[in-house]
């Protein structure tokens, strides 16, 4: 129990010197319970979102970089997918049908026919 | 160094290839990481999931297969997954005193996992004074590119057969910035508090008692390679305690022995793994625990006088027993926290244990003499007890042919390890090494019973798992005169039956409903390494000295392809194979007490890849082609002073032209153009 306590004034004196800079993970009603930085990610029910959710970042926005598409906003995929060898790229906006595309998550139909998953070797279709 | 023989010597007399940073080094290059103290030597290729990781490679092996001490005791425990790991960082930078790495197999005296080397982190200890002497110690680090503040405060008392000391270190980092193509990167901050505790008490006039504590609290370090908004994961606790006695007596002046060890520890090391799904409203827990008691007794006896050169001969025994408790749970998301036990997800099934024992003999003959020689042996032998298994037919349970439950089992294992090597010098300065040697790591609980998400991978136990072997040859040259020094090594590894992380089916796919390809652990055929590992320094006027160190890696492994009908053998190269890397670095000392350094580290872009690699995001992430990852040359100015023997300050400018690269296999970027500031005060 006496280590239990020292550890737990060793835990706030953490996070004083930290000074609350981070609230990943913590739970949160709305974007303002939230560090700077930071939303309130909220899971969706069918009823709408949820009443409580967890601090967490924003997805990117356009031509903000990334190197996964599920960094950037659901209308965005990441620039990386079209450039052979690359691994940075920034969030631009999904391609039309009949674009050469990467990954489903490429086109705005979020149909990508043909893609190996190695190559930039499939076609945006509807 | 102790690492290479067990016998206190200088790095330059080491009959083996080593590497060695010291407490004075650690002071001039302060590292932000205690695994980042490596990043600049030789020998060394340091991969970075995240920057609260850190795991050395060297001679292309890692993780399960290089072994972690700390002050001479196993981090690595029965539960140490394949891949690149985090358990180094446990260790506490600001406690360090040296580190000592020696290159090349070393299970004949530390057993088990010492197949790439052995990394020992030998921390500080109070000393003796012939009249009470306080003992104190500040220090403070702060970076830019991650915000970080770390500051440790050390305070004790020396007397004359008893020291006594206490440190406290308290390690705040934000999120890094990487260089100009990636700016800030999310989910790479995380807290860290840690305590030490350490006792000396002179019994009698040659024996000694050494008692320590060490305690490690590490916060929310998140996986920075397998998170996104919406879906990340964090330790969310990594935790270490580790205990420490040792009685030695040393030197007696007469005797069969001439000195010994007797050494008790207990280790607890756990991490918990929260990954938040908000799309799925549930938080997902995986957490273990291991705790492993060990005794180890070892002794040295006279030289002997029959055998030429009178080496003297090191021979003890050691035990470790590990017993490991893992869970899985869930909480929703969206309500208060409340997580509910889902057995079928438990890392492993019960609580596994594993005992191993292991007897060793070293006979070294002086290695200061102008021929020496060293001949050694170990035969260690390993329990496994495995709980009974149903966590796949739980899962599976709806599938047409279910997995089997899988029984209650003990299994056993034997290692064997040998060396033998040669040291002549050729003439004054110049010495000629020549070693061979084996190495072992016996199946652990985590190849046998790992269940989940591992790696790029969703892992699949397996019982059918053998001792894996290796055998080095090595050559070495080593040079030094009064204004040079240069060593020169080759080695050859082949390692038979290398278990790792084997694309292969379940219930007939390739991959689960997630997409996520299925893994099982596997004994390869083989595997052949190469390594050259080429150092040099060089003092062109007695202001300035020229340093530089290269290390060439080449692996090839043979290994069944599961996924194809027939699994035949394919070839390719061992995962995260360094590329060809080095240093160059020009330190000018106008005066003893200031200096300033010019840095450049550099590797060449890396395309040996393995299957392993290309499904790791970390090296080959959403990108059509992938190549591997590309080469860098990272410049860092830095420069230090010491104004009274009391306080030293020292600064480092990396990175200076904002270059975005990674190490191989890394998960995160290197820190963009940023400051490193380190103050030191002593009493």
């Amino acid at each position: 129990m006496r280590r239990v306590r020292l550890w737990g004034w060793l835990a706030a004196l953490a996070a004083l010197l930290a000074g609350c800079g981070t609230s990943l993970g913590e739970r949160c009603g709305r974007d303002s319970d939230c560090a700077s930085g930071f939303i309130c990610a909220r899971p969706v029910r069918d009823e709408g979102p949820a009443a409580s959710g967890v601090c967490d970042y924003p997805l990117r926005e356009r031509d903000e970089p990334c190197t996964v598409a599920a960094e950037c906003a659901q209308s965005l995929t990441c620039s990386n997918h079209f450039a052979e060898g690359d691994r940075y790229g920034t969030c631009v906006p999904r391609r039309e049908d009949g674009s050469t595309c990467f990954a489903d998550r490429d086109c705005e139909s979020e149909h990508c026919e043909g893609a190996s998953g190695t190559a930039l070797d499939g076609t945006c279709a509807p | 160094m102790v690492t290479a023989t067990h016998t206190p010597r200088r790095a330059e007399e080491a009959p083996r290839a080593v590497t060695v940073v010291s407490r004075e080094e650690l002071a001039r290059r302060p590292a932000r990481t205690t695994p980042e103290a490596l990043a600049e030597q030789e020998g060394v290729f340091l991969q970075k999931t995240n920057p609260a990781g850190g795991a050395p490679i060297v001679r292309g092996l890692y993780g399960q297969h290089l072994l972690l001490l700390v002050d001479g005791v196993r981090l690595n425990n029965a539960t140490v997954r394949s891949g690149p790991n985090q358990y180094l960082n446990t260790v506490d930078p600001f406690l360090i005193e040296q580190i000592e790495l020696v290159r090349g197999p070393g299970s004949v005296l530390h057993g088990s996992d010492a197949l790439g080397g052995v990394v020992n982190v030998r921390t500080f200890w109070p000393r003796f004074s012939s009249e009470p002497t306080p003992v104190g110690q500040l220090r403070a680090q702060a970076g830019s590119a991650d915000q970080s503040l770390q500051g440790h405060v050390r305070a004790g008392l020396s007397l004359m057969n008893t020291a006594v000391a206490v440190g406290v270190t308290l390690r705040d980092f934000n999120d890094v910035r990487g260089g100009a193509l990636v700016g800030r990167q999310r989910y790479t901050a995380y807290e860290e508090g840690d305590v030490a505790l350490k006792l000396r008490h002179r019994v009698t006039p040659s024996m000694q008692l050494a008692v320590q504590y060490q305690g490690v609290r590490q916060f929310d370090a998140p996986r920075l390679d397998r998170s996104v908004p919406g879906d990340f994961r964090r330790f969310t606790q990594q935790q270490r305690d580790f205990f420490q006695g040792r009685l030695e007596r040393s030197r007696a002046a007469d005797g069969l022995l001439r000195r010994w060890t007797v050494e008790l520890s207990a280790h607890r090391q756990s991490e918990q793994v929260d990954r938040f799904r908000v799309t799925r409203d549930r938080v997902e827990r995986d957490a273990a625990n291991v705790w492993t008691l060990g005794l180890r007794a070892e002794g040295e006896l006279s030289p002997i006088e029959l055998l030429p050169l009178r080496p003297s001969l090191i021979m003890g025994l050691d035990l470790f027993h590990d017993r490991a408790t893992s869970s899985a749970a869930r909480s929703p998301l969206s309500e208060q926290e409340r997580f509910v036990l889902r057995a079928e997800d438990a890392r492993y099934p019960g609580a596994p244990t594993a005992l191993s024992a292991g007897l060793f003999g070293l006979l070294a003959s002086d290695e200061r003499a102008p021929f020496s020689w060293h001949l050694g042996g170990r035969l260690q032998l390993h329990r496994t007890h495995l709980p009974e298994d149903s966590r796949l037919a739980e899962l599976f349970a709806s599938a047409v042919s279910p997995p089997p439950v899988l029984a209650e089992d003990t299994v056993s294992a034997v290692g064997v390890a040998a060396e033998l090597g040669v040291q002549h010098r050729l003439a004054p300065g110049l010495s000629l090494l020549a070693n061979l040697g084996s190495g072992f790591r016996a199946p652990n609980i985590d190849d046998y019973l790992r269940l989940g998400a591992e790696g790029p991978g969703f892992l699949i136990p397996g019982r059918d798992l053998r001792t894996e072997q290796s055998y080095t040859g090595e050559l070495g040259l080593r040079a030094r005169r009064e204004d040079f020094s240069a060593e020169l090594f080759y080695a050859y590894t082949v390692i038979r039956g290398l278990v790792g992380n084997v694309p292969t089916t379940l219930i007939g796919e390739t991959r689960t409903p997630e997409s996520v390809p299925y893994l099982a652990r596997q004994n390869r055929d083989s595997a052949r390494i190469h390594a050259l590992e080429g150092a040099v320094v060089f003092r062109a006027l007695p202001e300035l000295t020229l340093a530089s160190h290269a290390t060439w890696t080449l692996t090839r492994q043979r290994r069944r392809d599961l996924t194809v009908p027939g699994e035949p053998l394919i070839l390719e190269p061992l995962s995260r194979t360094p590329p060809l890397n080095g240093l160059v670095r020009i330190t000018l000392a106008p005066r003893e007490a200031l200096f300033f350094e010019a840095v450049a580290r550099w590797a060449l872009a890396q395309h040996e890849l393995s299957a392993a690699d290309r499904l790791d995001v970390r090296t080959c992430a959403e990108v059509p082609e992938c190549q591997g990852t590309p080469g860098f040359v990272g410049f860092h100015l830095r420069a230090g002073v010491q104004w009274s023997p009391h306080w030293r300050l020292s600064g480092t400018l990396q990175n200076l032209l904002d270059s975005t690269y990674r190490t191989h296999g890394s998960g995160v970027e290197e820190a963009g153009r940023s400051v490193v500031l380190a103050v030191e005060a002593t009493l």
